[in-house]
């Protein structure tokens, strides 16, 4: 499943609730305008079935996604890059230990493949995964071609 | 109306309130908690039992929402308590926090273990 994403909470808000509907809504319209398919408004809470939770950050000359990647170690989960989207795929198995019995069983057996349409192209070569607590962190150059160029003005020769 | 008012503080507190998901196993010998806490480090986990009742709180890193193209976790506080009725060997309960992922162990106090009683023949 391919995620645009958008601003999915305000980041200036003073009436949050107000501030989000309406990006919501500036979101929705500048969709239609560039022909592109809405997807379902999310809210923490109402679409707890997007699995990992993801939040794509802009560094300047990187892009920086982090995943919520409870009880996942290094070996169940594989990227993939390419210069548009992100591809994270990922199993994590939950059992109940031997000889226990469960009380109450809220974490799940799952097997994810999430791709993330990234705003704009990356160095597939120049994209470095770390995991720590939980948190799978991927940071990933911007290409060469999007990033501000230089310009040098040169004084004309006398 | 209350609703709404109570979003707007959460929102402007700029955390976000989480229950974590959990797991509870239990044997003869302990009681077994498992925690889902993504993004808390250990330092930042508190595990407290306390009047029978065990609270594990913990806090994500707060990160720069300012340079955010899209946020669907915000820097979150977990908070959970739980009533426990069996007696607990306090001094010996345990916690680790592996991947994101807490597990806590409750050993049982010594006269709440079920025993098995052998019968003497006469």
């Amino acid at each position: 499943m391919l995620t645009r994403w958008g601003n999915f909470y305000g980041l200036n808000h003073t009436l949050p609730v107000f501030d989000e509907l309406r990006q919501q809504m500036d979101h929705l319209f500048k969709d239609l305008e560039r022909g592109w398919v809405p997807t379902p408004l999310r809210r923490e809470g109402l679409q707890a079935r997007t699995w990992p939770k993801a939040n794509l950050f802009d560094q300047g000359e990187r892009l920086l996604l982090t995943l919520q990647v409870p009880g996942l170690k290094e070996e169940n989960l594989t990227i993939e890059a390419n210069a548009e989207t992100l591809t994270v795929r990922g199993e994590r198995k939950v059992q109940a230990p031997e000889g226990y019995r469960a009380h109450r069983q809220e974490r799940a057996s799952l097997q994810f493949s999430r791709s993330i349409a990234l705003p704009v192209r990356i160095d597939v070569e120049r994209v470095a995964a770390t995991l720590q607590n939980g948190i799978l962190s991927i940071e990933m150059a911007k290409a060469q071609e999007v990033l501000p160029r230089k310009i040098e003005v040169h004084t004309s020769a006398k | 109306m209350s609703q709404t008012t109570k979003t707007a503080q959460e929102a402007t507190d700029e955390r976000f309130y989480a229950t974590p998901s959990v797991d509870i196993f239990e044997n003869n010998d302990e009681i077994l908690v498992v925690a889902e806490l993504p993004g808390v480090s250990p330092e930042k986990l508190r595990i407290e039992f306390h009047d029978q009742q065990l609270t594990i709180e913990g806090e994500q890193s707060p990160f720069d929402r300012e340079k955010a193209l899209g946020l669907e976790f915000l820097p979150t506080h977990y908070r959970r308590v739980f009533q426990v009725q069996q007696r607990v060997d306090v001094d010996k309960i345990a916690a680790k926090l592996e991947q994101g992922v807490a597990t806590i162990h409750l050993p049982k106090a010594p006269e709440t273990k079920a025993r098995t009683i052998e019968i003497k023949r006469a």
